[in-house]
Order: structure tokens, then C-alpha cells, then sequence
């Protein structure tokens, strides 16, 4: 029965607040928690187990907690699975619990829990398997989780930084605000991050004198100091929940947890910090005996921190079981609040004589050598019974199994840890240079040993810095019990119920878990972990990850230290994606890319489409038209009439240099060095693998100087990588590569009336076939501006390519638009060029290809095998598996229904229903065909022309003859007219 | 005959003024810089302090820049990048040529592949903190610094033109999504 005390606490009884509990008015002050609201108002259920539905209460006062997760809010702003321990009351705020069905009081889930073992580790490899998983699915998909998702988009915003500085402090307890007073004082960059809403750790929760004065005051002084400091950065709400590699941490701050509505509801910080101190703090374990998971069973030092804390008392009869010292301060601290307390049982075989003594001063019952048994009670705590049968009621059990200290983030470094016999946990073995720890995280018990950490860590920061910490700050005097660090072995009670006896609350892995486990042969703790799931929830393991490891030495009769812990891994507590992604949603999640003319190609109407990070007209439909209908009829124009394409940002790469020849030749799989000065040829490019990555023309401009171009999202790439074989293949070639896509804006100009379009500009370029054959380049002069003038075709018509610098693209598209009124020239977008492409039987990388297709599989197998010298790629043409006659390969495809002749179709033999022989890449109505056609890897397809296959889509089939890639002029008269 | 386009160049569909978002940050964009790329070839760089442009050294400490017009920044080990916005490309052209002398180089005209966006005002960094991962402060990225990096998930130069100035030249096509990143990662200092 948990009830709120009358005096007492850091909350602020001047402001109640109010909220709703599963609909329920509660009644709350500013500075409560969910959970401490919840225990004042004596509300003992708050969740369920999330395999057997056992009804749980609130557990822990902090970061730990493994059953208090409940749903915030509704609509768009629900937050599910909210630790209750870490969220402060507002007023209005909704909470609701999850995981139960109909109530959290009256849960039909429960049955699992009369079935339990049915339900044991690992059953559903066992258990699905007959008639079939799918059979089982729905149910088990509706089943597990334990909340549910919000399904509107997310209004909130979030933020994401980048940050600098000399020592990352990871947490704001008494270790962590005394080494950055010092490292402030010294002039050091300081960020510090806390996880709680107020700094202060332990002290929050006690009661000492420090400095002759009470805690609060040294808090309040020191706390100000640093936040008066420029150098400063103090965090609270904020988590460091990763440690990376070259000291790079993530922070996830809750900035709408801090008592206002902000236009930001979270920060993700990346904090790149010279050197990191760690006081993260230790985590109190729970002691495993049966039933241990029923409400009313808490962690020792969460009573102690909300009586202390939050003037909440967490029952009317409250025993304390422990196996360390720590736990009689709580009793201490209940009793002095006015909270009865009724008896401390301690496992060790004596008592702590001065902190006992105290204790039955107090009229506290205190027996060593004691041993809890049992938890008594369905659905709360009625009872305990101890080893030797006795039964004591209480209404609230305060354990103890002894302090882990946070070694998570340290372990995120991989560095290294040991077990300590002593406090039975495992603390960092060793400082690194930019890596330190102190306090708690270290096995230290009491203030002034933390106190003297945290000196010496800062001490050791400002040495590395050439800094002198001597007089900087007057240690802390401290007067405190003398509380040590001894911790009696987890010895459970034998002869009880291993199936009852919880080892991870939040997913529900009992001793008998483990016992399964080892008759399985998982006996490392690494295959524990896997195959019970225990530390595998939200919660890391932060309660279960070390009674893990002590039940299985017990149980394998090994010692803790040659059990060994599991790896922990970031995240330390939960990260929304929000966070993580920060501003980069929507619109922002990746750069958008304008065409110089984009106002123009808007004006008339274009439809978009983001391809390579452009964004590019893939039609211009008229009133009235599909983009369908729009396709068909910019096509049929371009080869009726004339068509202006806007290509700008086809991949543009100088090279050049005395190598520039020889450089391009190791890149194309045919010769580059013999090209005459104005001609072009088009390539393909390999990786190593003999794979094709790339194709494009390389121009030669002069002797020594070459302009590559390559498909319009290829552009960085293979600039990168051109740039990555001349740095570091060939550094000896005098070669310079220069990217110059943006440079340049690149009309297409194409049809058959293309050349009276370009006879009305005033230009020095030549345009009929003598002067200027197909794949020609010059250089010259067009409607008064420099430019470059490729005789090249996309297309299969006749086609030019003009190339102004940038800040003329918009007016050449205008002036080619007006100049070509009288021929009906139109505009023509990305899907039209893929059509009329695909008429021509040209090759698309990366649609028509993928991470396996070599030139041989394209037609391309004679040109590369004629090329002598070498070039990246030509080794792996004559692996066996390039070789396979049965590899997929490019042909072309007719059939009767375009409905299902659509890219991704799978195409097998007629009259087979399994495997397939490949599948469409491109497909498309040809509106100068008048009938579906299509481009396909088929396997050994090029020597299976007229060949029937069946196309499969979905549901749907069609039959489709196997033909060669050229659908259209497949003599390529209309290009060279 | 379609009229010469040279005069109907099109306009930047950026704000010309750019925006005050507060006493402390404020984004402006310059008029079109002439904007050069010079790479030296591997042999010449044993040389490359000898080089003069306009009678000035290139500047051979990494991720730094000089001069005042033009400004050269060194942008990576064997690049420089030229920007002015006193004088045509040709006659910064022919300086370059004639300060790289009988050296292995190449140097190529970007004036139409780049647009400079100018961040001035004491948040600048904090703003720039938001998208990308290097130290802004004075002591790391001082004024004659400049650097090669991702801001915005974009390539972008940025060059500390003065204690609270930073100059972020990007490329053209991307002009618009990045001012409009700086407007939201503005809001979120505000918020801040």
C-alpha cells in the first residue's frame, strides 16, 4: 500500500498536478514521476510480463526499470513503452497500460501464465512447425509485442548536432559534477550529459552532510557554477547512450521532458570529445527467489529514492532483503521518514554490526544468514517466506542483490572489464588515455571514494591536457555510514519453484530458462543470452544480465569470472528514429538537385520524377492526358518531328593529361587510345569482378584531354572512382580528373527535323553529316555563347546534344522552345528518353543489368574479348562463371498483353509452374510498333531466340516470343541520316 | 534568327537579399563568383610553393586559404580552388597559367558549377554544427581556414572568411535544398 508522505521529498506541494491513469484521475505535484505518482496513489499493477501476462509493478526508480512501460498520450503524439520511472508528471497527462486485454487489472492473457510450461525458452522453434509457421502466424503476429506503434505520422520535430569538446562527462551524479567543476575551473571544453531531469544521481536520494551542510547545498553550488561557465555544456534529460570508435558519443536528449512544450520534442547529440570520463553510476540487482517478479517487490534503493526523492513511502509493511549494505540506509532513510519498517534479512552469513545496530535502534528487525524463499500472493505481494518455512506478511519487499556497476558505454569502447570478488560484478579493468571512469562505475561505495575518483580521474584529464588541477577545487568533505562494498553470494533458496524464480522480468526468462538452455548445450553466456532472450529486451539486461550470469556459474558449477558477461551494445536505453534522423525527413532526407531550366520545365506542366537525386521532368502532360498517353506521344513526336530533351545532368568528367589516353583505357572495355581528336565512342565500364558498373561515351577534345560522360546517377560515383584508381593504382600517371557536370547544361535536340531546328541559331558548328558524322564532338559557339556540340543519339533518331555553360540552360531551352514553334517541337521528359531507348534495344545500367551482368551477357562479349591491353575487369571475363553458357542474358521480348509483359515479370518454360528463367527489366506499349515490347535477362537467352516462354505477374500470364534487343531501325539508319 | 542568349541569362531563384533570421545569423548570397579549379600534377607539387597568382603563393598548409581577390583555397593535397569577383575568368586564367609556368597542371573554369551562400552572425557555427561533423570553433576552424567537406549531406566548400563569416560554396544544382536546409536547421537554433 504505497502512500504519499506528508513532508518530505524535492517535490513541490505548492503545484499539484493532475493526470489520468487508464482514465483514472490521479493526483500528483510537480517534481513526481509517472511512477512515483502511480506508487502514491497506490496503483500496484502498472504492467504485464510480456510472454505469460503476470501482472508487475513498479520495480526500480530509474533508468532500469523493466515493468513500468506505459503508453503516452494518443493519435500522432502516443509514446509507447515510456519508462514510467523516467517521465515527470504534466498536467493532463495520459497514461494508459499496455500489454493487457481487457484491463490491466483482469488480463485474459493470464492463461499463458496457468500454462506456463508449455511456454518455456525457445518453444516456438518447437512448436510451429506443424502443419506450417504461416498457420500460426497471424495469431502469434497479433500476440506478441508488448504496445502498439502510433499509426499517424509523427508531427514533432527533431534536432541533430554535432559537438566539440575536451571532456565528454557521461553522467551529472557527485563523480561526474565534481571532475567537470574541475575541468571547467581549468579552462577545459566540458559537455556533460545526464539522464535524469536533475543532476545529482545518489545524492537525490540521500541524506548526507557534505561540506558540514546538506547535500543540496553543494549541488546547488556546484550545479550553478557550471552553468554559469561558458565552457560548459550541461545536459540533463540527456542520454549517453553509445560510446563509438575515436571518441565519438550519442546523446539522445528528451527536451520534452523538461517541464516546457518545445518547438523541438528531441536532440540527437553526436559529441566528438577529446577525452571521455564515465561516472555512469551502478545499477542495484534484484535477488532471484520464487515469485520475485510479484508487484510490491522493489528494488531497495528505489524505496529509498522515493521516500527520499519523492516523499512516497512503498508500503505500510516493508521488509528488506539484501545481500550487501546498501539496504539498510534505505531502511534507515524509510523509518526516518515515518514509513514502519519491519524486519531486514540478510543473506550473509553477519550483519554490517554498526548499520544492524542502527537499524533495531529503530526497532527493526534485522536477522543474518537469512535467506527469502518465497513471495507470497496472486496478484500482489501478501507475504514472504523465508528459508526455514516461516511466513511474514508485508506489503512491500525491498531487494538487494548487490550493485552492477554501469560498465555499458565502457564496454561500448571495448575495453576491457574483470569481475570483482568483492562486490560480485564486473568493473572496468583499466583507464584508457581518452578513456576514464570513476565512481560507482568503478566498485566505489561510499561518497568520499567517489569523491577521491573523481579527483583523481580529473586530475589525470588535465595532465593529458598540460594542465594542473592543484588548487583548483577544495575536496568535498563527507560524512556518511560506513557502508562497504561486500556482497554475499546469490545463493537461492533451494527445493522452490525454478519456473517461478525470474532471472528478466521484461522478458519473462525464469531459472528454469537457463536450465533448458544448458540440457540444449548453450553454455556460454553469449548462447544463454540468444537462446532465453535474458538482456535481450529494452532494457538491456540493465536488472537481469548479472543474475544471469551468476545462476548459470551456479549451475554449471564454474566461478562468475570464467562465465564472462555478454557484449552490451549501443543503444544504452531506447532512441526514437525521430531522433536519429533528426531534421532529415521529408523533404530533407536527401539533397534535391535542380535542372537550371527547372522553372521553365514547371511552367510547362512537367511531372516529376527524382532520379539520381534530380529532380526531372519524366513528361509534360497536356490537359487532359495520362502520363501514359503524354509518353506515347512525346515518342511518336521525336520521331515524327523534333524533340528538346533537358540532359543536364548526364555525367560530365574531364580527364586530361599527357596519360589521359592510356588512364581511360584501363576504365572501357574498348580502346580509348586510338580515338581520333573530334570522334566519340561509346563503352562500357567494369568493377574487378568483370561486372558492368557504367556506360557512357569519352570524346576526345585534343591530344591529351578526353571528356567522359556517364549515366546521369553514375556521376559521382565514377568521378570517385576514377579519382580512387589515380590516387591510388597510378599515382605515376600524369592524369587529372575533373568533374564538370554542373558546369555545363546539356540540351537533347532530336527527330528527324532536328537539323532545320539548329539552322535558325547563329553558330559556328556545322550540322550536316560530312562536317559533323554521328559520334562527333566539336567545340565552337552557339546563339552567341561558348558551347559544346555532341552529334550523338539516346535516341536512335538523328540527335545533337548541345552543352552551354549552366547560367544559359534555362534561355537555350527557351530559345530552342520558340525558335521551334513553326516545327512542333516538344518537349520530351526522362520516361520518354527510357522509351524510346528501349525501342532501340539500348542498354539502361543497372535496370537492364544487375550485380552480376558482364558485357558477354549484353552482347558486348567479341569487343571485349578483341581488346588486348588491359583493363579493369578483363581478368574476371574468363572466370568459369562468366563462361556459363546458362547465364542470365539481355534479350528482347514480344508479346501480346502489355498488362502483364511488365518490368519484374518472371518468365519460366511453358507448362513448368516453379523456378524462373529470368525476368522483364524494361517494358513499354511501342507506340512505333503498336505493340508491347520488352527487355529481359533470360538465362542463355542469346541462344534462345524465337523461343516461347510464359510471363508471370502476380496472377497473370501471357506467352512472349524471345527476340533480338533492336525493336526498331535496327540498321540505325534514322541515327546516322 | 532566336536572340543571342548570352542576354537572357537566367535568374538565381534564390531571394537576392538572402534572409535575416536573427541579430545573430543572417544568410546572404552573393553575386556569381568566377570560380577556378587548379590541379597541380604529382611532380610539380615539390614546387608548388613557388607558385605566384596575381603575385601571391598558393597556399600550402591544408584546409587553408589566402588572398583577397582572388581568394585560393587549398582544397585537397594537389587542388586549389579560385574564386573572384573582380575579375573575368579569362584574366584569372591567364594568371594562373602564367604563375604555373612550364608545371604539370590543369586548371578548369566552374564559375557555372558553383554558387557561394555566406553565413555571417555569432550562431553561424551552431548552424553549421547542424549538418555537419567538424569543430567550428575559432580555436579548430580558424579565419584562414577553409575546408572540404559534407555540410547538409552535400559536398560543400567552407571557408572562415572572418570570425563570424563563412562562406559555403556549393554546388549550382543544389543551391535551392540547401538554403532551404539552412532556413530549417535556422528554426531549430531559434527553438533552441
Amino acid at each position: 500500500m504505497g502512500f504519499r508522505l506528508d513532508t518530505g521529498g524535492h517535490i513541490d506541494r505548492s503545484q499539484p498536478i493532475r493526470i489520468r491513469w487508464n482514465g483514472r484521475k490521479l493526483s500528483a505535484f510537480a517534481g513526481d514521476t509517472i511512477a512515483s505518482a502511480l506508487l502514491a496513489n497506490d496503483v500496484r499493477i502498472v504492467g504485464r510480463g510480456i510472454k505469460l501476462h503476470r501482472p508487475r509493478g513498479i520495480f526500480s526508480a530509474g533508468v532500469e526499470e523493466p515493468n513500468a512501460l506505459v503508453t503516452l498520450g494518443r493519435g500522432a503524439e502516443l509514446e509507447p513503452s515510456a519508462r514510467a520511472t523516467m517521465i515527470p508528471v504534466r498536467e493532463g497527462l495520459e497514461v494508459r497500460a499496455q500489454n493487457a486485454w481487457p484491463s490491466i487489472k483482469f488480463d485474459l492473457g493470464r492463461v499463458l501464465d496457468f500454462t506456463a510450461p508449455l511456454w518455456h525458452a525457445a518453444f516456438y522453434h518447437k512448436t510451429f512447425i506443424w502443419p506450417s509457421w504461416d498457420f500460426y502466424e497471424w495469431f502469434i503476429r497479433r500476440t506478441a509485442g508488448i504496445a502498439k506503434p502510433p499509426k499517424k505520422r509523427d508531427p514533432a520535430r527533431y534536432d541533430a548536432l554535432s559537438a566539440h569538446c575536451d571532456l565528454l562527462v557521461g553522467g551529472g551524479g557527485p563523480t561526474g559534477l565534481l571532475a567537470a567543476q574541475v575541468a571547467s575551473r581549468a579552462g577545459l571544453s566540458v559537455i556533460l550529459a545526464e539522464q535524469d531531469l536533475e543532476c545529482g544521481g545518489r545524492l537525490l536520494a540521500t541524506n548526507l552532510l557534505i561540506n558540514d551542510a546538506p547535500v543540496a547545498v553543494w549541488l546547488a553550488s556546484v550545479l550553478g557554477e557550471l552553468a554559469a561557465s561558458r565552457n560548459v555544456t550541461l545536459l540533463t534529460a540527456t542520454t549517453a547512450f553509445g560510446l563509438y570508435d575515436h571518441g565519438c558519443a550519442g546523446l539522445h536528449q528528451r527536451l520534452d521532458l523538461q517541464g516546457r512544450t518545445p518547438s523541438i520534442r528531441q536532440r540527437y547529440w553526436r559529441v566528438h570529445a577529446k577525452r571521455t570520463l564515465l561516472a555512469t553510476g551502478a545499477i542495484e540487482q534484484p535477488l532471484v527467489f520464487e515469485q520475485n517478479d510479484l508487484p510490491g517487490i522493489m528494488l531497495a534503493g528505489a524505496i529509498r529514492q522515493y521516500v527520499n526523492r519523492y516523499a512516497v513511502a512503498a508500503g505500510r509493511h516493508v521488509v528488506f532483503a539484501t545481500n550487501n549494505d546498501s539496504a539498510y540506509l534505505a531502511a534507515l532513510d524509510l523509518v526516518a521518514a515515518g514509513a514502519p519498517v519491519q524486519l531486514l534479512i540478510d543473506s550473509r552469513a553477519e550483519a554490517p554490526a554498526e548499520l544492524a545496530g542502527w537499524l533495531r535502534k529503530q526497532g527493526v528487525e534485522v536477522r543474518a544468514g537469512t535467506a527469502i524463499a518465497k513471495a507470497v500472493g496472486r496478484r500482489e505481494l501478501r507475504a514472504i517466506k523465508l528459508g526455514s518455512g516461516e511466513v511474514i506478511a508485508c506489503d512491500a519487499l525491498g531487494m538487494s542483490g548487490g550493485w552492477a556497476p554501469s560498465i555499458h558505454l565502457y564496454s561500448h569502447a571495448r575495453a576491457p572489464i574483470a569481475f570483482d570478488e568483492e562486490s560480485r560484478s564486473f568493473v572496468p579493468r583499466e583507464s584508457r588515455p581518452s578513456l576514464l571512469t570513476a565512481g560507482s562505475v568503478n566498485g566505489r561505495t561510499t561518497l568520499a571514494e567517489s569523491f577521491a575518483d573523481a579527483m583523481r580521474a580529473a586530475e589525470r584529464v588535465l595532465e593529458q591536457a598540460g594542465k594542473s588541477a592543484d588548487g583548483l577545487v577544495a575536496w568535498p568533505r563527507v560524512e556518511e555510514p560506513p557502508v562497504s562494498a561486500r556482497t554475499g553470494a546469490v545463493e537461492r533458496v533451494q527445493g522452490g519453484r525454478e519456473d517461478k524464480q525470474w532471472l528478466d522480468f521484461l522478458h519473462d526468462v525464469k531459472v528454469t530458462d537457463a536450465r533448458i538452455a544448458l540440457a540444449e548445450g548453450y553454455e556460454h553466456i553469449e548462447h544463454l543470452k540468444r537462446y532465453t532472450t535474458c538482456g535481450m529486451a529494452a532494457d538491456q539486461g540493465k536488472t537481469s544480465n548479472l543474475n544471469a550470469l551468476l545462476t548459470l556459474a551456479e549451475l554449471t558449477n564454474r566461478k562468475p569470472a570464467d562465465v564472462g558477461i555478454t557484449t552490451f551494445r549501443p543503444p544504452f536505453t531506447p532512441v526514437t528514429l525521430g531522433a536519429l534522423a533528426g531534421r532529415q525527413t521529408g523533404e530533407r532526407y536527401a539533397p534535391r538537385r535542380l535542372l537550371p531550366a527547372h522553372a521553365e520545365h514547371e511552367a510547362l506542366g512537367a511531372h516529376w520524377w527524382e532520379a539520381g537525386g534530380w529532380m526531372r521532368p519524366a513528361c509534360y502532360p497536356r490537359a487532359g492526358e495520362t502520363v501514359h498517353q503524354a509518353v506515347q506521344r512525346e515518342a511518336a513526336a521525336v520521331r515524327a518531328g523534333v524533340g528538346i530533351f533537358d540532359a543536364t545532368p548526364l555525367g560530365k568528367i574531364e580527364v586530361t593529361g599527357t596519360d589521359a589516353a592510356k588512364f581511360l583505357d584501363y576504365f572501357y572495355i574498348n580502346q580509348v587510345t586510338k580515338l581520333e581528336i573530334g570522334r566519340v565512342r561509346y563503352g562500357l565500364m567494369l568493377d574487378e569482378n568483370g561486372v558492368i558498373i557504367d556506360d557512357g561515351t569519352v570524346a576526345r577534345l585534343g591530344r591529351s584531354q578526353f571528356l567522359v560522360t556517364t549515366t546521369s546517377g553514375g556521376a559521382s560515383r565514377i568521378a570517385q572512382w576514377l579519382e580512387e584508381w589515380r590516387q591510388c593504382e597510378w599515382p605515376d600517371l600524369e592524369v587529372f580528373v575533373t568533374p564538370v557536370t554542373t558546369q555545363w547544361a546539356t540540351i537533347a535536340v532530336a527527330g528527324p527535323r532536328v537539323r532545320d531546328l539548329l539552322a535558325r541559331f547563329e553558330t559556328d558548328f556545322a550540322f550536316d553529316r560530312k562536317s559533323l558524322p554521328h559520334m562527333s564532338f566539336r567545340e565552337g559557339r552557339f546563339a552567341g555563347v561558348p558551347a559544346r556540340l555532341y552529334r550523338v543519339s539516346f535516341s536512335g533518331e538523328l540527335g545533337f546534344e548541345i552543352n552551354v555553360p549552366a547560367r544559359y540552360g534555362a534561355a537555350l531551352w527557351r530559345e530552342l522552345l520558340s525558335a521551334g514553334a513553326e516545327f512542333a517541337v516538344t518537349p520530351y521528359g526522362i520516361e520518354t528518353v527510357l522509351l524510346l531507348r528501349l525501342e532501340k534495344g539500348y542498354l539502361h545500367v543497372g535496370v537492364d543489368t544487375d550485380g552480376t551482368t558482364a558485357p558477354a551477357d549484353v552482347g558486348w562479349g567479341a569487343i571485349a574479348a578483341r581488346k588486348r591491353s588491359d583493363f579493369i575487369g578483363k581478368r574476371s571475363l574468363t572466370r568459369s562463371d562468366n563462361l556459363r553458357p546458362d547465364r542470365l542474358q539481355l534479350v528482347g521480348l514480344t508479346a501480346g498483353d502489355a498488362n502483364v509483359l511488365v518490368p519484374g515479370a518472371h518468365l519460366r518454360l511453358p507448362g513448368t509452374s516453379e523456378g524462373s528463367d529470368g525476368w522483364v527489366t524494361s517494358a513499354a506499349m511501342s507506340p512505333a510498333l503498336r505493340r508491347p515490347i520488352a527487355l529481359a535477362l533470360v538465362r542463355g537467352g542469346r541462344a534462345r531466340l524465337g523461343e516461347k516462354l510464359m510471363v508471370h505477374d502476380l496472377e497473370k500470364t501471357c506467352e512472349a516470343t524471345i527476340v533480338d534487343t533492336a525493336f526498331f531501325d535496327p540498321e540505325d539508319k534514322r541515327a546516322h541520316a | 534568327m532566336p536572340e543571342p542568349i548570352k542576354t537572357l541569362v537566367a535568374q538565381s531563384t534564390l531571394p537576392a537579399g538572402g534572409r535575416v533570421f536573427s541579430d545573430a545569423l543572417r544568410v546572404s548570397i552573393p553575386p556569381p563568383r568566377v570560380t577556378l579549379r587548379l590541379q597541380v600534377g604529382a611532380r610539380s607539387l615539390k614546387t608548388v610553393d613557388a607558385i605566384r597568382i596575381a603575385g601571391r603563393p598558393l597556399p600550402i598548409s591544408p584546409n587553408s586559404w589566402t588572398g583577397a581577390d582572388p581568394v585560393i583555397s587549398r582544397i585537397a593535397p594537389d587542388t586549389w580552388l579560385m574564386q573572384s569577383a573582380l575579375h573575368d575568368a579569362a584574366d584569372v586564367l591567364k594568371a594562373v597559367r602564367r604563375g604555373c609556368g612550364r608545371r604539370t597542371f590543369v586548371v578548369t573554369d566552374l564559375s557555372d558549377a558553383f554558387v557561394t551562400l555566406v553565413l555571417e552572425g555569432a550562431q553561424s557555427p551552431a548552424l553549421l554544427a547542424r549538418g555537419c561533423g567538424l569543430d567550428w570553433s575559432l580555436s579548430a576552424f580558424r579565419t584562414s581556414s577553409c575546408a572540404r567537406t559534407r555540410l547538409a549531406q552535400l559536398p560543400v566548400v567552407v571557408r572562415r572568411a572572418s570570425f563570424e563569416r563563412f562562406e559555403c560554396i556549393i554546388d549550382r544544382s543544389a543551391a535551392q535544398y540547401f538554403y532551404d536546409w539552412l532556413q530549417d536547421a535556422a528554426a531549430a537554433l531559434e527553438a533552441a
